[in-house]
């Protein structure tokens, strides 16, 4: 089968890469592009940790069609990274011990992101309903709200990111 | 690399930028060529090897597919492309319309998760044809109809009865859905949704209920509509004809429960028993019922 070339932004440069018709999104960031802060686990859209933005918006990258991303807008949790400095969601993951092994972090960091950006004045219970497709099995996802609420008072503009 | 979900099968994507030319693609290429709408369940299906196609349409790419619009009196149209968010964030707009049709607002905030509900839609949960759909409950009682169009024609096909099976349905394969019209509740009308769902998200048993003027025999309306209970969307006809009778609606309810109990064939899966099913399907018809006849819902 032939490939196609496509082109799209992952986070902020521009990459062209070639893909087969039928490659997941999930497939080509990690393992052509090398992105691998895109975890590749469950493959069937459940556990959420290859979850990405694409056009502004957290996708699972198993259920989308490498293809489909043509000419689009990826971010990863590396994207969120400015200048070598963690963003404030990241430092929030970190002050509150909001992860163990490490794994799920950069889905749950950058679907929060999202999140925050959309609803800066969450309930717990609605991050909590947020969070229902993202699969953490070390924290029991306490520290990881915490780290959500906490770090929602950035996207208020209440507190700079840089101290 | 082989793990069991890493590769799909081998097919041509094709993303026509225009409605005629996705008709063209369809009618050229017949059983070979496959719709794909969000893709989540094209993109499960073919993983499971459960699908197989030449050709994967994308119609994301049509523009006139994506729209969300209420026309009082008539109702609630949702283009096909159009995700399970965007109807969501609509509805969260539109507190007038979102009362209308609130079993449609609770199935669809309860429908997979919030990242996936970014690209699933509306149409393609009802057209994938699983039995937990979360979509056909509401569809069902706001007697939803789609439109479907060809290179021959177009027609409005109901809701009730579209779903065959899984991925089956009775459009033809050169047939596009463009969008789906959730008809005007009847006046005076309340409407809720319970999703019953033990283990996974998938509901066990998903019920979608209506309700106007229930103390008033001569304008009393109730649908009652299933799924995750049994095989097909199911719409409890029977039971919404005996609340024609002029007796009290807590009676009613009791009769309609039992009827429905009696006749409906139930599922029997891991998930849940038959007997389990069944006896979920009275509890939380009764509860859903009463909480919209009184109001509280
Ligand atoms: C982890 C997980 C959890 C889930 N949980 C739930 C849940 O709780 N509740 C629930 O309801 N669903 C659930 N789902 C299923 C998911 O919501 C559906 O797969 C999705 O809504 C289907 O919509 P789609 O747009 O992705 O359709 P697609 O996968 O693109 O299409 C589905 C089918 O409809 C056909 N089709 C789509 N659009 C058209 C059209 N316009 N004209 C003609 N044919 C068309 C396609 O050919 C295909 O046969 C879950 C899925 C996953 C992976």
């Amino acid at each position: 089968m032939a490939g196609r070339m496509i082109t799209l932004r992952l986070n902020g440069q521009e990459r062209r890469v070639e893909v087969e018709d039928n490659e997941t999104l999930l497939y080509v960031l990690r393992y052509k592009l090398k992105e691998m802060s895109v975890k590749s686990a469950c493959w069937k859209g459940e556990c959420g940790l290859c979850t990405v933005l694409m056009d502004g918006k957290p996708v699972k990258s198993c259920m989308v069609l490498a293809v489909e991303a043509d000419g689009s807008d990826i971010v990863t949790a590396t994207g969120l990274v400015k200048d070598g400095e963690l963003s404030p969601i990241q430092k929030a993951f970190v002050e509150h011990g909001a992860l163990q092994c490490g794994f799920c972090t950069p889905a749950f960091v950058v679907a929060a992101h999202h999140f925050l950006q959309k609803n800066p004045n969450p309930t717990r219970e609605q991050v909590k309903e947020f969070l229902s497709g993202l699969i953490c099995r070390c924290t029991g996802y306490a520290q990881i709200i915490d780290a959500i609420m906490d770090a929602a008072k950035y996207y208020r503009g209440e507190q700079k990111a840089s101290p | 690399m082989s793990a069991p979900y890493f590769t799909l099968p081998e097919f041509k994507y094709v993303k026509p930028g225009s409605l005629e030319e996705a008709l063209e693609i369809l009618d050229e290429h017949g059983e070979e060529a496959k719709i794909m709408n969000g893709g989540i369940g094209v993109v499960a299906f073919l993983k499971e090897r459960l699908m197989e196609a030449e050709y994967i349409v994308d119609i994301k790419g049509i523009p006139e597919l994506k729209k969300i619009e209420y026309i009082p009196g008539k109702g609630l149209y949702v283009g096909a492309t159009t995700t399970v968010n965007e109807l969501i964030e609509f509805l969260e707009k539109s507190p007038e319309v979102r009362e209308k049709y609130r079993a449609l607002y609770e199935a669809s905030t309860h429908l997979a998760d919030a990242i996936l509900r970014n690209r699933a839609t509306i149409v393609g949960d009802i057209l994938e044809g699983l039995p937990y759909m979360d979509a056909p409950g509401p569809a069902l009682i706001f007697e939803a109809e789609m439109h479907a169009v060809s290179k021959s024609g177009e027609r409005w096909v109901p809701v009730d009865g579209i779903v065959m099976g899984p991925m089956m349905t009775q459009l033809q394969p050169n047939e596009i859905v463009t969008e789906i019209i959730f008809k005007e509740p009847p006046e005076g009308a309340r409407s809720g949704y319970v999703k019953f769902a033990s283990r996974t998200e998938y509901g066990i048993v998903n019920v979608a209920a209506l309700v106007a003027h229930p103390n008033d025999p001569g304008k009393r309306v109730v649908k009652i509509a299933y799924t995750g209970a049994t095989a097909l969307p199911y719409r409890a006809r029977e039971a919404e004809e005996l609340f024609k009778k002029p007796e009290p609606f807590g009676k009613l309810v009791e009769e309609a429960v039992k009827v429905i109990q009696d006749n409906v064939e139930v599922l029997e899966d891991p998930y849940a028993s038959a007997d389990f099913r069944k006896y979920l399907m009275g509890i939380l018809t009764t509860q859903l019922l009463v909480k919209l006849a009184r109001g509280e819902w």
